[in-house]
């Protein structure tokens, strides 16, 4: 068969020296439309919110496209890799972003922000370890679900070596202190042990020692008390400023919204609306009807990712499937998380919203995670090729 | 049931248990628009709209020549971004000696870390503010135009005009007895943030309303003359104080009231001592002397005016009372009334009032002003002391006549005086101008009043009061040297020196009212201290 058939130029870039070319069908447009959408639509938003802060000029847009573009540069990478790349590799990115972790609290490169250590500079960026901790994980328990296949079904203790490698960084993590990224992770790890299908009564019991653990971390913590409190009463609670601003902007949106770049809470009133509460503004601004189609392209976009999960598993490609699912309800819990605080379903928790967000880490986070999941279908489909 | 079907209901849980929970976001939504909406809608409209009050103007404090005494002048508040500023040891010099500020305190204040925005000054004056912006200090705001109150005539005026407090509400002086009309009320204003950036919509809710002006009937050229005076007859006699009232008898208002020591009502950072808020002119009691002896020979010559005809042997130059002396510099003789005042003989007095009804005496005192408050004044005074008449001992009673047993105040004693100047008629004293006229009153016949004139001429020309003449002028007054009451008894060593006198200048009649406190060096008594002091404030006055 000759090589390089049919391959232009733009192919061999994204795709290396494949005997197959890339075709339409290999792709999963709907998931690439959608992901492509989210993403202009955040560099919208972001300016919509941002100009009040930076008095009218467009730094932070400006800032917010450099970080796409370097996303963009890690995605390209991803997506030339081989899956088999990952799988392999997958304990040396763990290890990488355990010793990340812990650089967080060294003095000069962690940085300490309200009193939070979750940063680190490099280079003249600031970087979350904890967000490629999030897709460490995946690939790693993905990975060695498949590796210790037997030995993680029918023994404890190949079941606890991934559970003691997930708990050491969910404890590098709660030290920054980040609650949230914690119980995302924990969440996380535990769908795709459940998929894989560990045991469930293994399953039930690091469920009841998490749901304690988190439980206990809310009450020995004033300020997250405080948040608890404020959650129970927003309008009538001096701690719930943050939310009462987010609730105010969602009701001055109403239906149809005051229009794009009309927001009121914007201008002051509510803090880390370009990050946190950025959903906030765009339901002020482009009303509740718009939000609803929001919260559908996302619930869409996290069933494409499931959709390719599947997919995999039929074809018996389960590190795919599981590295699938492991994106899909990772998106879920961001967009949960982030909209559920924003209209007062959680108490206050930031958390960003994928691909609109003012933020670099989670930018990168999602952008490899999803061009993984297209490189998953694409392998599945030409191995389906191949076979044929 | 085999792994892969096991896997498959698995993915099946947890396609459900995820969707469900991202079904639950809309719900949420759809149902807060339902029910918290309004809550939001309140919400959003408060933390929109911000209230600030609109400045407004106190009312200005002029004299009578329009010369302004007390201003709201327009001040600036200045404050430090933390965040912008240099932290730099030069510049935070700097804002200390130009605001006035303690260095190290400074320091400290900066060195916390959890202020974003630290206040230096709220009430800097215009050239200041000024002067600190071409500094060029990175870091320095300047905000918020409101007033300052501003008292252009500094320590000579300051006990006579007072000071507002904080809040811009008077506390003492003028500023607080005519506080209702000078007041201001501040607007507010609705700044309503726009929904576009940058621009904000002002709605005035309530307009400022400004304080009214008040003029006062002093005269800044006098008081200024009078608080020299006194200022430097403290210095030379070595004195505790002095007080000193000027009044232009033809429509008795005050022209000048101060006292020395004093402060400056600008920079009340330098207030250390509180006594020195007093207005001792109006609210220092003491007994008066012999300042007295007139107006109490006025009260004798009113129930017998004979009297003035008759002569009183005062040797040995002593008389005793009930078991107490009362003495004269010296055995005078014998003395007619005129020279009894003259000499200011005790003796004499008491041997005069001895056969009299001390009613009489403190009849007149009273309808002379003695134990009343001076309301037409509006300032603060004190009604001093009248002793009940039915108490008397035979002592107390003559102790009256010299000036002994009773206390007044400098206002008191001046407006007295008056009465006797303006040929016996009681007419309150004024200090504000187009103030509501008091009733005036007969107190003593034209007659009475015109033979204790005489007696006062005569008291400077041939009397203790001769170092108050002031050459071609005839001057009329009387001098007082009052021992003070200390520790239970009357002391040799101290005393008070007073001196009431009055002379025309130009056909205006000028009464002036001088009390000097405990001068220790260069004389004591009212002779050697407040007369002169008297002859060159009429001096000064000329050359005007």
């Amino acid at each position: 068969m000759p090589k390089f058939k049919n391959q232009s130029t733009l192919q061999r870039i994204f795709l290396g020296k494949h005997d197959r070319s890339l075709g339409f069908a290999d792709i999963d447009i709907p998931m690439l439309f959608i992901s492509t959408f989210l993403l202009f639509f955040g560099i919208v938003m972001v300016t919509s919110v941002s100009l009040p802060l930076t008095s009218g000029t467009l730094n932070m847009t400006l800032s917010h496209i450099q970080k796409i573009f370097i996303a963009f540069v890690f995605a390209l990478f991803a997506f030339r890799m081989p899956m088999s790349f990952w799988q392999k590799n997958s304990i040396y990115f763990l290890m990488f972003s355990l010793f990340l972790l812990i650089l967080v609290f060294v003095p000069f490169i962690g940085k300490e922000v309200n009193g939070a250590f979750r940063w680190i500079r490099v280079l003249g960026f600031s970087f979350q370890p904890s967000e490629l901790m999030k897709f460490s994980l995946i690939i790693y328990i993905s990975s060695y679900c498949i590796r210790k296949y037997d030995e993680f079904r029918e023994e404890w203790l190949g079941f606890f070596k991934p559970v003691f490698l997930i708990s050491l960084s969910i404890l590098l993590i709660l030290l920054e202190p980040d609650l949230g990224s914690s119980a995302v992770i924990f969440i996380v790890s535990f769908s795709i042990l459940f998929i894989a299908g560990a045991p469930l009564k293994h399953l039930i019991s690091i469920f009841i020692v998490g749901l304690f653990t988190f439980i206990g971390l809310i009450f020995t913590a004033s300020y997250r008390i405080k948040r608890i409190m404020g959650y129970l009463d927003p309008w009538n609670n001096e701690f719930a400023e943050q939310l009462r601003a987010s609730l105010s902007a969602i009701s001055n949106g109403q239906w149809f919204g005051v229009g794009i770049g009309n927001s009121q809470m914007k201008e002051g009133f509510l803090s880390d609306a370009q990050t946190d509460f950025i959903f906030a503004i765009i339901t002020e601004e482009l009303g509740i009807v718009f939000s609803l189609v929001l919260i559908l392209a996302f619930s869409y976009l996290v069933f494409r990712c499931f959709l390719i999960g599947r997919y995999a598993r039929q074809n018996d490609y389960i590190f795919g499937c599981l590295v699938s699912y492991g994106t899909g309800v990772l998106i879920a819990l961001h967009v949960f998380i982030n909209i559920g605080v924003s209209t007062g379903l959680l108490p206050t928790k930031g958390i960003t919203l994928p691909f609109i967000s003012f933020g670099g880490s989670n930018l990168m986070l999602m952008f490899v995670l999803i061009t993984l999941v297209q490189k998953i279908k694409i392998e599945v489909n030409f191995s389906n090729k191949v076979s044929v | 049931m085999n792994a892969s079907e096991n896997n498959k209901y698995r993915e099946l849980t947890l396609w459900i248990i995820i969707f469900s929970i991202l079904l639950a976001l809309p719900t949420k939504l759809v149902f807060f628009q339902k029910n918290d909406f309004s809550l939001g809608k309140e919400f959003s409209q408060k933390a929109s709209i911000r209230q600030s009050p609109i400045a407004s103007k106190r009312g200005v404090i002029f004299d009578r020549n329009n010369y302004v005494l007390a201003e709201d002048i327009p001040s600036y508040e200045i404050g430090i971004s933390l965040k912008d500023f240099s932290f730099d040891p030069l510049h935070i010099n700097l804002l200390s000696t130009n605001l006035d500020l303690d260095n190290d305190r400074l320091k400290k204040r900066l060195a916390r870390k959890k202020t974003k925005y630290l206040v230096l000054n709220q009430k800097v004056v215009k050239q200041k503010k000024e002067h600190i912006q071409s500094l060029e200090i990175p870091g320095i705001v300047i905000s918020n135009r409101t007033f300052k109150r501003n008292y252009p005539q500094g320590e000579i005026f300051s006990q006579l005009i007072g000071l507002t407090n904080y809040k811009n509400e008077g506390v003492n002086g003028i500023e607080f007895a005519l506080d209702e009309t000078l007041k201001a009320e501040d607007g507010y204003q609705e700044k309503i943030l726009s929904r576009k950036s940058g621009v904000i919509q002002n709605t005035i809710i309530k307009e400022p309303i400004n304080g009214s002006a008040v003029n006062l009937t002093v005269d800044s050229k006098i008081q200024f003359i009078l608080f020299d005076k006194l200022k430097k007859a403290v210095e030379f006699h070595n004195a505790e104080s002095a007080s000193g009232i000027i009044i232009d008898l033809d429509s008795n208002e005050i022209l000048a009231m101060t006292n020395f020591p004093s402060f400056d009502p600008n920079n009340r950072k330098k207030l250390k001592n509180m006594e020195l808020l007093k207005n001792n002119s109006a609210i220092e009691l003491f007994e008066p002397g012999s300042t007295v002896k007139p107006l109490a020979l006025s009260a004798l010559l009113k129930n017998n005016p004979e009297l003035i005809k008759s002569a009183v042997n005062t040797s040995p130059g002593w008389i005793e009372f009930e078991g107490y002396k009362t003495e004269d510099a010296r055995n005078y003789g014998t003395l007619s009334t005129e020279e009894i005042i003259a000499k200011s003989s005790n003796v004499g007095m008491v041997k005069l009032c001895s056969d009299f009804d001390p009613n009489q005496i403190l009849r007149t005192y009273y309808s002379l002003g003695f134990g009343k408050y001076m309301n037409e004044i509006f300032i603060s005074t004190r009604e001093g002391y009248l002793p009940e008449y039915k108490n008397l001992s035979l002592r107390e009673k003559v102790s009256l006549c010299y000036g002994y047993g009773l206390q007044t105040t400098l206002v008191q004693l001046t407006s007295a005086y008056s009465t006797i100047f303006s040929e016996g008629v009681y007419r309150p004293l004024k200090l504000i101008k187009n103030s509501s006229q008091f009733e005036e009153e007969r107190i003593l016949s034209k007659e009475n009043a015109k033979q204790i004139k005489k007696i006062l001429y005569n008291a400077i020309k041939n009397g203790t009061g001769f170092r108050a003449i002031v050459n071609d002028h005839d001057v009329f007054g009387k001098t007082g040297t009052a021992r003070i009451f200390k520790n239970q008894k009357y002391n040799d060593d101290l005393h008070n020196a007073l001196f009431i006198g009055m002379t025309k200048i130009e056909d205006k009649e000028y009464l002036l009212g001088l009390f000097v406190k405990n001068p220790k060096i260069n004389g004591e008594g009212g002779g050697d201290v407040a007369a002169p002091i008297f002859s060159e404030i009429i001096e000064t006055i000329q050359k005007l």
